[in-house]
This record gives structure tokens, sequence and C-alpha cells, in this order.
């Protein structure tokens, strides 16, 4: 529970966030909500984390917030992405993407040893 | 640019941080509502809803941490948030704030003094140019290496060696001097041409004393100090051009030194300095030891040594390469003037490091390290305190540090926040340290020097140096008095802190125990202070009594006088003198007089070589002797009995055979079997003529109050003109009176004359011991604070004892115990830690005697009675400590005290 300790997924967690937004702007719990809903129930992320990697990431300019009303009436801080947050998603996802290329290569090789 | 753009954007988000906290703090509610509201909707009761979506965002306070981190800026914002607590918690609990303050300002301001002090005199920087590379050279014998030079000595030193850039000569000074109509003495040096040159010095006004000033053809020129230009010009801007007698001498003003420039070790404060041509017109004093060699000036004997050399090392070479260096260049010397120069070997300090020399020092140095560490250890004394206070007060706070660290508080984070709580009392502490320093400072400027003829400003200001130390001093007093109560307070116990509950007996373990160590250290460390100020005191009076003396010191007036200063030639000097003694001899009072040419315990003498048949072969060096020369009634003044023969007569002139008087030591020393009357001597220096001891005084006091039994040789003043000499005179009424009496008296017939020295024989061996007094007062001084400091520690463990146990008192008392035995219950608890305290500070304190007594010995006294006196002395302060809390008990209601828990 304790903030900013280094988990596997902190860096993921980033490259999520970042997706998520990609779709609309959206406040912090309903991102959680889209990104365990995304990833069909496997993450159950630690909502706590996420204020910390939001803030981290308006630091870099990649995102941007604002209060607005939800569709209930209540006011909310929206974050959304920023144009360098469009191409940072695009250069991370293409880094995941080789990423995971690398590693299923690793895994499913059928190569004999020598 | 950058890196300003780079700070405005950490420092945008620290002026925003209020309306940010504010944000996350309403996102995080926000975040909450719409959880609960989604498990409210899944069908839990509202309550749990509400919990499980706790659990699930975790704790908040973590979170604004954690967002705070993320935004950037975080030291400088959480300093800023931990010194808004501190203001208002220090201003919550005022009484305890300036308790806290006072304690810490009391030992920082004592420390900054010291420091002051003792960084003037022995660390601060030289004011000149590059002082590292700075050397003092010594020649000397191999019994006494740090000696003065010869001029000759130091022409060759100068021209020979291969390590010095440059070398100059100076010797201390003290002229009449007169600018207009008003005389006064001055106290200055004669310098080589190069003199400032070397130490590479710029004017205030006009120019500094250059080699062309030093030739044989040259006007007569000087250079005077700030201090004097102020006193004696009152800053006259045209003082350039100026002229000053020296000795009814004209000299006319180059130039004003630099008001930093307080003159060069091992010679503190000349205001006045003139080359070294003039030698003749000036008498230089100070250390100076005399072998007969060819010349008729100071400048052409090289057997006269007086003067202090310093040479700058060239780039790259070390101290042990210059003394290689100058040690070849010696042994040349050797070579070729066997005569003076037999034996004389080199010596190198380096002046930035050794103030003073060497034989000096040493002793120097151990008490300014004595004081420096006895105002350290009320320093510690007074975090020890501070530690306690902090403690007693985080336990009140218990629950509210457990409360933050429940909710996410990181450990660092509190220990980081009481931290800055203790730096804020401690930068407190230091302001008013600071403001201590400068008062005991400033009343020290107004102490008379106790050299009475030359005034010796002890003017300390407070430096950027004493400003660095008091910070780092209160830096550490405040980390050291706030972490240990921080580590301790947010050791997490939560449970039983959470509850409000502390255990009640035996007053939780621990933590108590802590605290008690602190309270009996603080008292241990008294007794030392306290015992080392007593006996310094007594071993001060005792080491000055007539019987400790061998003289007595009591009832006898000195004036001393020296008429080569007015000009008299060596005959009328002596005319004058023994005229003198006739008119003091018939003042009314007057017992008994004498002339000597150096009273007992003076700080300057004379040493000469002796040559004894039998323990010296002729061509020895022979061995030094203090040596005097007196009159008759010399040993009758001063009541120093005569073992054996007579004391000087009137058929003692110059041309009977020569005679002396010496004293025991000596003639134990020479002619240990029977007698030493009717055996012969020589002394070099004087005419070599054979001198035979027809009398053996009993052994005094010679150079200092404490040295053991020294051979002193006394001569005949008849044999001898005097020119400069101290009349003695034992009056059966007041000294000091009779030593003013007799300066009027003498200036009857001599309106110029110049006294050197008016005083009692007392105030004398008063002065001698006056740094082992001022010692003894600052670890008197020292040692009460901490005694003090101690007490109210001790008064602070007693009450909280009481108040913890009032429960348990009630209980017992309702029971029936009497109101006595619960207060003996407390005596007997905190009795241990007196006990306990003043035990160890005992054993403490004779370690400290055992290594003082080694060190100044014969100064401290060893005196049980002060020991006992010390003791007795802090348990009854302990006892005050115990009255307050144990009349609470007495008057205890049991049924409040049952409903406190």
């Amino acid at each position: 529970m304790v903030a900013g300790r280094t988990d596997v997924l902190q860096g993921t967690l980033e490259l999520l966030v970042l997706r998520t937004l990609a779709i609309e702007p959206m406040h912090g719990w309903g991102m959680a909500q889209r990104i365990e809903q995304m990833s069909g129930e496997v993450f159950a992320i630690q909502q706590g984390t996420l204020y910390p990697a939001l803030q981290r990431l308006k630091r870099k300019g990649w995102v941007r917030s604002d209060w607005r009303v939800t569709e209930n009436n209540r006011r909310a801080r929206y974050y959304s992405l920023t144009e360098a947050g469009r191409g940072q998603l695009d250069r991370e996802r293409a880094a995941w993407e080789r990423t995971v290329n690398g590693v299923n290569g690793v895994l499913n090789w059928a190569g004999g040893t020598e | 640019m950058r890196p300003l753009r780079g700070l405005a954007a950490r420092l945008r988000p620290l002026l925003r941080r209020r309306r940010e906290d504010a944000e996350t703090e309403a996102e995080l509610r926000f975040h909450l509502e719409m959880e609960a509201e989604k498990n409210r909707r899944a069908g839990l009761p509202p309550r749990e809803a509400h919990r499980q979506a706790h659990v699930r965002l975790g704790g908040t306070e973590a979170i604004r941490e954690a967002v705070r981190d993320a935004r950037g800026a975080r030291p400088i914002e959480d300093l800023i948030r931990d010194l808004g607590y501190a203001f208002r918690a220090a201003r919550r609990s005022p009484v305890f704030t300036l308790a806290a303050v006072v304690s810490l300002a009391i030992p920082i301001g004592f420390n900054t003094t010291i420091f002051t002090v003792i960084d003037a005199v022995l660390f601060r920087p030289l004011p000149v140019a590059r002082p590292a590379q700075l050397v003092d050279v010594w020649t000397g014998l191999p019994g006494d290496p740090y000696a003065t030079t010869s001029y000759p000595d130091y022409l060759d030193l100068s021209a020979e060696n291969d390590v010095f850039t440059d070398m100059a000569a100076h010797a201390p000074m003290a002229a009449v001097t007169r600018v207009d109509e008003a005389t006064s003495l001055v106290f200055g040096e004669t310098v080589t041409g190069n003199y400032f040159e070397l130490l590479g010095l710029r004017p205030v006004r006009g120019r500094l004393l250059a080699p062309e000033d030093a030739r044989p053809s040259a006007p007569r020129v000087a250079v005077i100090s700030t201090g004097l230009w102020e006193r004696a010009f009152g800053r006259d801007p045209e003082v350039v051009g100026r002229t000053l007698h020296v000795r009814a001498l004209p000299y006319v003003i180059v130039g004003v030194a630099p008001p930093e420039f307080y003159g060069m070790p091992p010679i503190p404060g000349p205001d006045l300095w003139i080359p070294m041509t003039w030698i003749a017109d000036l008498a230089p004093m100070g250390i100076s030891t005399f072998v007969p060699s060819p010349g008729e000036t100071p400048l052409e004997r090289r057997g006269y040594r007086w003067m202090f050399v310093k040479g700058r090392l060239r780039d790259g070479v070390t101290l042990t390469q210059a003394a290689a260096n100058l040690g070849v260049v010696m042994a040349d010397l050797e070579a070729a003037y066997p005569q003076s120069n037999e034996n004389q070997r080199p010596s190198l300090t380096l002046t930035n490091d050794v103030r003073l020399p060497p034989q000096v020092g040493g002793p120097v140095n151990v008490a300014a390290a004595s004081l420096m560490l006895a105002v350290g250890i009320v320093l510690l004394v007074a975090c020890a305190n501070v530690v306690g206070m902090l403690l007693a007060r985080s336990v009140a706070r218990r629950r509210e540090i457990a409360v933050r660290l429940a909710i996410g508080a990181s450990r660092r984070r509190l220990v980081q926040q009481l931290a800055t709580e203790g730096l804020l009392l401690a930068s407190l502490g230091a302001a008013g340290g600071l403001a201590i320093a400068w008062s005991l400072l400033r009343v020290l400027a107004t102490v008379e020097s106790p050299i009475a003829i030359v005034s010796v400003a002890l003017d300390f200001p407070l430096d950027g140096r004493a400003f660095l130390f008091t910070a780092a001093a209160a830096t550490g007093a405040g980390l050291l008095a706030a972490l240990v109560p921080a580590l301790q307070a947010t050791r997490p116990s939560l449970l039983r802190d959470l509850n409000g509950t502390v255990p009640v007996a035996r007053g939780g373990g621990r933590r108590w125990f802590l605290r008690d160590a602190l309270v009996a250290g603080q008292l241990a460390i008294t007794v030392p202070l306290l015992v080392f100020a007593g006996l310094s005191v007594r071993g001060a009076v005792g080491s000055t009594s007539g019987a400790a003396l061998g003289f007595d010191p009591d009832r006898v007036a000195a004036v001393g006088t020296d008429l080569f200063m007015i000009g008299y030639d060596a005959e009328r000097a002596d005319r004058f003198l023994r005229d003198a003694l006739d008119r003091v001899r018939s003042m009314p009072g007057v017992e008994a007089a004498a002339l000597t040419s150096r009273a007992p315990l003076d700080t300057s003498f004379s040493p000469r070589t002796v040559l004894v048949p039998g323990h010296h072969d002729p061509a020895d060096r022979g061995a030094t002797i203090v040596t005097v020369f007196v009159s008759p009634d010399y040993f009758r003044t001063l009541g120093v009995p005569l073992l054996r023969g007579r004391t000087f007569n009137t058929a003692d002139t110059p041309a009977s055979p020569r005679v002396a008087v010496v004293s025991e030591a000596m003639a134990v020393r020479y002619w240990p079997e029977g007698t030493a009357l009717g055996h012969r001597f020589r002394l070099t220096g004087w005419d070599g003529t054979e001198i035979e001891v027809v009398g053996v005084a009993s052994d005094y006091k010679v150079r200092f109050p404490t040295e053991a039994p020294t051979p002193y040789l006394h001569l005949a003043a008849s044999q001898r003109p005097l020119s400069s000499a101290a009349v003695l005179a034992r009056t059966s009424g007041d000294a000091a009176t009779l030593a003013a009496d007799m300066r009027r008296e003498l200036r009857r017939t001599e309106p110029d004359l110049f006294f050197l020295k008016t005083e009692t024989l007392r105030e004398t061996a008063d002065v001698t011991v006056l740094p082992f007094r001022l010692a003894a007062t600052v670890a008197g001084a020292s040692g009460i604070v901490a005694a003090l400091l101690g007490v109210i520690g001790l008064y602070g463990v007693i009450a909280f004892l009481v108040v913890r146990r009032t429960g348990e008192m009630a209980i017992r008392s309702a029971l029936g115990a009497r109101a006595g035995a619960l207060v003996w219950h407390v005596l007997a608890t905190g009795g241990w830690l007196v006990a306990g305290g003043l035990g160890s500070g005992a054993v403490l304190a004779l370690v400290v005697h055992r290594v003082a007594a080694r060190v100044a010995a014969g100064v401290l006294a060893a005196d049980a009675a002060v020991w006992a006196g010390v003791l007795l002395l802090l348990l009854a302060v302990c006892a005050a400590a115990f009255v307050a809390p144990a009349l609470r008990i007495v008057r205890l209601d049991v049924s409040r005290a049952l409903q406190v828990d």
C-alpha cells in the first residue's frame, strides 16, 4: 500500500494511463475502472499509485488536467492527453511491442541446442 | 538563463502549494465517494462500502505525500511546512521553548566566547599574504633549540640558503614615544627593511618600510599601526610626513599598517615599526643570549642573539627540506665562527601553525584545549537536557505521532519534522548565544591588562569564523537534541499508543532508562568541572603564599625603571639609582630596601653561562643560570634567609675580587660535599675574572611559583653599574601605598623618569598564576552552569516520576501507607540516580585530576576539602530537586488522583 514503491508494473502503469486517456479525457476513478475493464480484469491496479503517476505525467507535459462537472453533476478533475503525450504514447507503444516480440521470440524459440 | 527557468519551474509549484494540496484532497475525496457508491450499488451496506473504498485506494496521507513528491520542489516545500509546524509548536508551549532555548543559549555563548579568544590567539590565519609559506627560523643549543638569532647569522642564513625566497628579522622594543606634547610608552618592533615585503602587506596610508629605509645613510623613518594612528593622531589623513619622537630622536612617519595586521607571532600588538639601522637608539628587549664576539653594535656581534627570523618558502619546498638546507648553512657558520656558533643548530616551525615559541606554546595549547573541552562538555550537558525535555514532550505527543504514522506518513518525514523543531530551538539558542558571547567579549575588552606598562588590548571581535563556529555548534546541538527523541517517538508501537495507555509500573522500561542515564551523566560531568575549578583556585592561592614562594611577597613594593630610555649614560644611571635607594630607605615605614636588576617572578630574565671548575672544562659551553645583580639588603628585604656565609657589603667594589651569593639549589648541584663557600667559578659574558662564592641563600621561586628549586646566581650590584633596575622596599604599612609614594619620590629629582613596573610583589605573584585562575574561573562557571542544568534535568525526572506514579501512590495511600513512606520511596528511586551520577563523576574527576596534575604540576592542590565540598554542594542542590515533587505527594488528594486513569 505504500505509494512510490517500484513494483513491476510501474513502467506499464504510465503506458496504460496514456492509452486510456487517448480514448477520451477522464477522471482518476474513471481511469481505474477503465483500465481494469479493458485489461479483462487482469490488472487490479493499486488505485493509490494512479495519482502520483498522473502528477509525474503532468510534470513531463504529457497530460493536462482541468476541473469539470461529471454527468452526475459533481466536480471532478479530468485529465486529457497533450500533443506531446500522444507522441509519447506512440513511442512507448512501439517500444512495448518490440519488447513483447523479443520476449515472445525467446519463449517460443524452437531451435535445438548445440 | 536555463538554470533560472529550471528554478522558476521548481518554485512555481511551491507557490501554488496550498491550492494543489487542496485539489489533491478534493480529487481523492471524489475518488472515495465514487468507489463507495459503486460498492453500495453492488449491495454492500453503506459503512462497509465506505471501508472497502478506503482499502482499495490506500492511505490518503501517503498518497498525498507521493503526489507532492511527484510534483517536485519537495525538500523546500517540506522545510517550509515543517518550519511552520515548528513555529506553531514553539508558540503553543512558550515555557518549554524558553527553557530549551536558554539551556542552549548559555553554553553556546560560552563556547563562542572561548572559541573566539582561542581562535584569535592560536588559529586564525595570519593576516599576511600566503601565510602557509611563512616559516619561523630559530637557532639554539641542543638543550634550548627554539632561541633567537644574531644579525650576522641572519645575514648569512639569508644569503646562503636555497629554500627561501626571502628572509626577514624582527625584535620587540618598548620605547618612550612623544607625539607633539603627549608622551607614552609604545610597544613596537625593530625590523629588517624587507619585513613588510616578506609578509606581503598593503598600507592604509602612505607606504610600508622598504629595504632602502634600512641603509645606513637613510633618514629616520617609521611605520605606525592603525591603532596608534587612531590613538595618537586622531586618524589624521595627513599623518604621512608627520614626526614622532622615540627616545627623544625624531622619526618621520611614512605609512600606516593595515588594521587587521596585529603583528607577527610571537609578538602581538606592536604599534610602531622602525628599521633595524637605528638599533643602537632603540634597545630592544625580549629573549636574548650573549657570548663574547667581535663588533661594536648588536648588528655586528655574532654572539648576541636577539632576533626572531622568518623566511618565506619557495614554491614546492617542504619544511623538512628547508630545515636540512639551513642545517648545512649553520654547520658552515659553526666551522667559521667556533667561538660564537658552537653547537648552534637551526629549528624551523611553520609560523601559521606554531603561534608561540614552543617553550611557551605547550602549556598555552594545553590550557586552550582544556578550556574548549570544559565548555564543550557544558554544551553536551545542555544537549542532554534538551533531549530530556523533548523526550518528555514527545511522550505527550505520542498519540498525535501514532495517528500520523497510521494514516501513512513515513517515519522519515516525521523524523525530519521533529528534527526541524530541534533546529529551530537551536537557531534561537544560537542567536541568544551570540548575544551572550558578544557581551562577554565586551566585558573582556574592558578588563585591564595585567601587564601594567604596556596596554595590550584584549579586544576580540566576533568575526565570520565565530559565526560559523556558532552555527556549527548550534546545528550539532539541535540535531543531537532532536534526533534522539524523534527516533524514539516514531518507533512504531501503534497499539499501545492509540490506546492511550502507557504501562505505569516500572516507568515503561527502556525509554525511561535513557532519560535516567542522561540525568546521571549530567550530574557526573559537573563533578570534575567543579573539582578542577576548586583545586586550581586553591592551588593558585597556595602556590603564591610566602611559604611556597620562599620569600615573603606581602608588604614589599617594587618600582622598576630604565634610565637608558631617557638618555642617561651608564655612570649617571648608576648614580641616580644609588641615590634613589638611599631616598627610599629613609621614607617613613620602610624597614628595608634594595636594588635589583630583576625582581623575583618577573617575566624577563637574563640567563648567563657559568663555568664551574671540576664540572665544566674551560672549552665547555658551561651551564645556563639565571643571574641577578643585587644590593646588600636584597635578601633581608625579600625575607630570604641566608643559610651560610655573608651577603654583599660596602667592601665589595668594582676594584675588589668578584663575589657571589648562590641559591641552595646551585650550591647542591656544583658543590654537593661540604660547603660552597670559598669555591670559585667563571661567568662568560662578564669580564671573565673568577668569582668567589661568599654566601648561600635559601631557595626561592625565581621564574614561576610552581617551579622546582632552581639554581639562581646573585652578583653584587656594587661591582657593576646598573642602568635598569627595580627598587624593592619592605614596609610596615601598606605596600601599594608605598609603591605610589616611591614613584612620587623618584620623580621628584627626575620628572622624565619612566616606570617599567610599579606594583607589590603580592600582585606580581598573583599575576603569574593568572592563567590558572582564569582557567579555574571558566571551569567553575561551566561547572555551575552544568550543575544547574543537571539539577533541572533531575527535577524533571523526579517530577515526571511522581506524576506517573500518582495512581500507584494514591492506591498505596488509600491502603494505609503513610505519606512519609511514599516520599521515601521517591527519594530512594531518585537517590539511585544521584548516587550513580555523583559516584561516576567522582571517578571521572579522579582521572581528570591525574592527567591535569601531570600537565600542570604543582598548581592543582591535593585537597580533600575541595572534593568533599564539591560533592556536598552537589548533594544539597540535588536534594532541592526532590522538595517540590515530594510535597506534592504529601498533599496528594487520593480520590482525585485515582480518577486520572
